[in-house]
């Protein structure tokens, strides 16, 4: 099966999320980074204003962990700037590192540690340091303070991990596929945990990335979607849902020549096309009609008006006919 | 702080990679070569050596070498080469055993006839190695004082050490590691009694009981005055020597020897060398050129009728052949084979602009020593800036900083290793 | 916030420096047995004359010890914090990353610090139960250099396990067995004596040279 996509040039028009009312807390310009030759992106740019919560997406492979690595500041880009807090973050201050809760993929902790020992490890380090938060949070799993955190399940750990975030009082979280390793009922009361945290105390920003995309959807504000080679897209989760559709053709003998010698539709309103045995699936932002023209400018012969139907989506669905399957 | 960092870590590369890369090259390039045997011939009249050769060795020598031993070669005073065998019938009472096999003793020389019994009762050879002198070697200072009569052939070392203190010859014994007061306050006063300062200079005496007599310890007091001390039949004998305080005796080997002429070498302050003998402790100074104790190593080589002095240091071999009256008959200096600047030197100096010597040379103390060629120096580094110039144009399109640049000029090949490993960029 | 660094360290090499100090005592245990041997072989005075003039090292056991206990909690200590990359967690906290990585080579040290000094003292007690005094000395001037390879060791392993590239891992490997070797020549007893104020330097460059790989793996431009 072929997966057809649009280049980066196709997105530019829908990037947004500059305010320039607020002072952002991340500011993503030019930046640029490779690994050896290989460009992973080029000319990436974003904001991030504060008091919303952002979720980064994104197929494997695209620079999403580059990016949040750059964010956290243990990469330095290889051109352009990054920002947070207005200071560069791979060189962040410390005062600055106070103001960051960062959760690492996997949800790294010193796991030689107990619950007990772990938290008198941090406190000292942040002067708004809560220790009820911590508890409030750990002692939902009901297990002893002098429990070592290896011996924990990875829900168990990722409920200390985000206790300690949380208890630092971070005014930006950046949280790296917090949804790693935990089932239904750990994400559901990580992300509740999340939501409580935040309607708690206002002004809080989140940037986060998941697999999981069906999770973001009552969670975030924004999504970001990223591209290979730095194709962005920042939009509103409902923004998307609503405007992203899937057009569906069948093949048959009049039309099983279309796309057979292309790799690409040069067609702007076609996002991306997914070619199955008995039909293709168009996905796009425009209206069928246009679509329809569109694709009988390209050749495709349509003359009954079923023959390009609409196909209801999921979340999931839309996001894997956005980015492709492969 | 990353700068401190930088820095820090391109000193500890300068460091290691001055000492390792020259030991490195020195393994794959270098032969080592040992020094030059130099002698004096009672047959010749002249002087003699066994070398072995760096680099090409000349015809003549090759056509006098044996078998597989093409590298060594027997040269005369007058550069001329010998055989093996000639060589050592140049030297019959090195080689007596051989001239015996030979049919050639009792041999003639000057006159006078020499069988084995006299070739071996006038030979002795005495060595004095800069490692050997007091203060240039580890050591632990305690020391045993051997009963000089032992009652049976052969020498034991007593129960007990001694030690000197400020004010005493504090002896130890071994059973109980515990201090054995009678003897030491019989030494002491004894000591005293024969107007010895303390606290002592040195001690100095041939700690074993591998040799044919005890002739007991030399101690130089505060004063430099020299005491010759035994221990007879467990008792103090001890007597005050004439020998010269203004000497200022810095150290004397002992080594005895059934021939009772000497007790051993002594060795001055200033460097000049003097046997010590058995008549009334008189000094004969050896009137030796050139000598340095303290990176040199000498022998005296005695034979019935001369005594030849070698001593050289790792480049340079000198000798001097005396009489038995020490009057100098010939002098002899040969620039050895090892010292030789081959093409491998040439390159190792220029590579490596210094050296780190972290060794124990002449001595037995480790030490760190900067070595370096200057002119084969100078060449490298500008050879070594020029390709670290071109490879910082040709890959960043711009000149080296200025610090670098100074780090390469000042240090070559190690600088030029530890920018290139050193990820060392200027932002913080 | 150190007295937390300190803590964490500490906890996490806790076990493995007791495992280290009770072979250390072990070992200690045997050269007091091998040297009482000696002893019970011989006659104190050759025994004396072997060691004190022959240069005989009735502790020469001990001389790798100090070596590989260096490297162990080197590997204890920094290991998990590479697994994972774990040190990025010590790395956001609000204190210069200096601070933070000289406040572990510190615990670092200061644990391989007390098992040396456990060495010595062993060492001392051993050698002055059967030797003079002057033996003692020149005992504790022949270990110390075998120390000092452990500090070498302990620093050279944290330069090499910060080290986020490959290609410099194995280059800080080589420097740090390099200067581990100057401290492990084979010499006479006592040989080392006048060159030891000298080669602190090598150790003391090495301290502050772990901050390079610990800066690198917090500021890397590739992953």
């Amino acid at each position: 099966m072929l997966s057809i996509k649009q280049g980066p040039a196709f997105f530019k028009k829908y990037v947004t999320g500059k305010d320039s009312t607020m002072t952002p807390v991340i500011e993503v310009e030019h930046l640029t980074h490779q690994y050896g030759k290989q460009i992973i992106y080029e000319d990436l740019n974003f904001t991030i204003p504060p008091g919303k919560i952002y979720g980064l997406l994104g197929k494997n492979g695209v620079g999403k962990t580059t990016l949040i690595k750059i964010l956290m500041g243990f990469l330095r880009p290889a051109a352009g700037k990054c920002r947070v807090f207005g200071e560069d973050s791979h060189n962040l201050s410390s005062a600055a590192r106070t103001r960051i809760g960062l959760l690492f993929e996997g949800h790294l902790s010193y796991e030689f540690m107990s619950i007990k020992q772990i938290e008198k490890f941090y406190a000292p380090f942040y002067p708004a340091w809560d220790r009820d938060i911590y508890y409030h949070l750990v002692d939902k799993l009901g297990l002893d303070h002098d429990h070592l955190i290896k011996n924990m399940s990875c829900g168990q750990r990722s409920q200390v991990v985000l206790g300690l975030i949380m208890a630092q009082q971070p005014e930006l979280l950046l949280l790296d596929d917090y949804s790693i390793g935990l089932d239904a009922g750990y994400r559901r009361l990580f992300l509740d945990d999340m939501r409580e945290f935040l309607n708690k105390e206002m002004n809080r920003t989140v940037f986060l990335t998941s697999h999981v995309i069906q999770d973001m959807e009552d969670f975030v504000d924004e999504v970001i979607f990223l591209e290979r080679g730095g194709g962005l897209l920042t939009t509103s989760l409902t923004k998307f849902k609503n405007g992203f559709r899937c057009y569906r053709v069948r093949r048959n003998k009049k039309n099983h020549s279309f796309l057979k010698n292309q790799d690409r539709l040069f067609n702007p309103l076609i996002k991306n096309i997914e070619t199955h045995a008995d039909y293709w699936d168009f996905f796009t932002f425009a209206e069928k009609n246009k679509v329809r023209d569109a694709l009988r400018e390209q050749g495709l012969a349509m003359n009954d008006p079923d023959d390009l139907k609409e196909v209801p989506m999921t979340l999931e669905d839309a996001f894997i006919g956005y980015t492709g399957r492969y | 702080m990353k700068k401190c960092a930088c820095l820090c870590f391109t000193l500890l590369v300068i460091l290691v990679s001055a000492i390792y890369l020259p030991i490195l090259y020195e393994k794959v390039f270098f032969k080592q070569i040992k020094k030059t045997h130099l002698f004096y011939s009672p047959v010749s009249r002249d002087f003699i050596l066994k070398e072995k050769f760096t680099g090409p060795v000349p015809e003549q020598a090759l056509k006098n070498s044996v078998d597989h031993h093409t590298g060594i070669a027997y040269q005369k005073a007058d550069n001329t080469y010998v055989s093996r065998r000639q060589f050592e019938k140049h030297l019959p009472f090195i080689f007596y055993k051989n001239m015996e096999i030979w049919g050639l003793l009792p041999l003639e020389l000057g006159g006078r006839k020499f069988d084995k019994q006299t070739i071996k009762k006038n030979r002795r050879v005495m060595e004095l190695k800069s490692i050997d002198i007091i203060d240039r070697r580890p050591f632990t200072p305690f020391w045993p004082l051997l009963e000089s009569n032992p009652g049976q052939a052969r020498l034991v070392f007593p129960d007990d050490r001694f030690r000197m203190t400020p004010t005493a010859m504090e002896f130890i014994n071994a059973d109980t590691n515990r201090k054995d007061k009678a003897l030491t306050k019989t030494f002491t006063n004894t000591l005293k009694d024969c107007g010895f300062i303390f606290p002592v200079q040195s001690i100095n005496g041939k700690f074993t009981v591998l040799k044919p007599f005890d002739e007991g310890i030399f101690m130089v007091d505060a004063k430099f005055s020299v005491f010759h001390v035994k221990r007879i039949n467990g008792k103090p004998e001890i007597i005050k020597t004439p020998i010269d305080t203004r000497l200022k005796t810095r150290f004397i080997k002992i080594s005895e020897n059934r021939q009772k002429q000497y007790y051993g070498l002594l060795l001055t302050h200033t460097g000049q060398l003097n046997l010590l003998s058995y008549d009334n402790y008189k000094l004969i100074p050896l009137p030796l050129i050139h000598y340095d104790p303290d990176c040199m190593d000498i022998k005296l080589i005695f034979n019935p009728l001369f005594c030849t002095a070698v001593y050289s240091d790792q480049t340079m071999i000198r000798a001097l052949a005396m009489d038995r009256d020490f009057t100098i008959i010939k002098k002899f200096s040969h620039t050895m084979s090892r010292a030789r600047v081959t093409l491998a030197k040439q390159v190792y100096h220029t590579l490596f602009p210094f050296c780190i010597y972290f060794d124990t040379e002449n001595s037995g103390f480790l030490s760190m020593q900067v070595q370096s060629e200057g002119k084969y120096a100078l060449l490298g580094l500008i050879v070594c800036l020029g390709i670290f110039f071109s490879k910082t144009m040709l890959g960043r399109k711009k000149p080296p900083g200025l610090w670098k640049t100074a780090l390469v000029a000042t240090t070559g090949i190690y600088g030029f290793i530890a920018i290139n490993i050193i990820d060392i960029d200027d932002e913080p | 916030m150190l007295k937390a660094i300190f803590f964490k360290e500490f906890f996490k090499i806790r076990w493995l420096w007791l495992i280290i100090l009770l072979i250390n005592l072990a070992l200690t245990a045997y050269i007091f047995i091998t040297t009482r041997s000696l002893f019970i072989l011989d006659h104190p005075e050759v025994v004396w004359y072997r060691v004190l003039h022959l240069g005989q090292i009735h502790f020469e056991d001990l001389k790798y010890i100090p070596l590989v206990s260096g490297i162990l909690i080197a590997c204890f200590q920094y290991l998990p914090e590479m697994w994972g990359e774990r040190l990025r967690l010590s790395l956001h906290l609000p204190i210069s990353p200096h601070i933070l990585i000289l406040a572990h080579v510190l615990v670092g040290l200061t644990a391989f610090g007390t098992v040396a000094l456990l060495d010595l003292t062993a060492l001392w007690v051993i050698t002055a139960q059967y030797f003079p005094k002057e033996a003692v000395m020149t005992s504790l001037v022949t270990a110390l250099p075998w120390i000092m390879a452990g500090v070498a060791a302990y620093l050279g392993g944290t330069l090499a396990l910060l080290e986020p590239n490959f290609r410099f891992k194995v280059f800080n490997m080589a420097v740090a067995a390099g200067v581990a070797g100057l401290f492990l020549r084979n010499q006479d007893p006592g040989g080392y004596g006048p060159a030891l104020t000298g080669l602190i330097l090598p150790l003391l460059l090495m301290v502050l040279s772990v901050l390079l790989p610990a800066y690198r793996f917090r500021y890397r431009r590739t992953v």
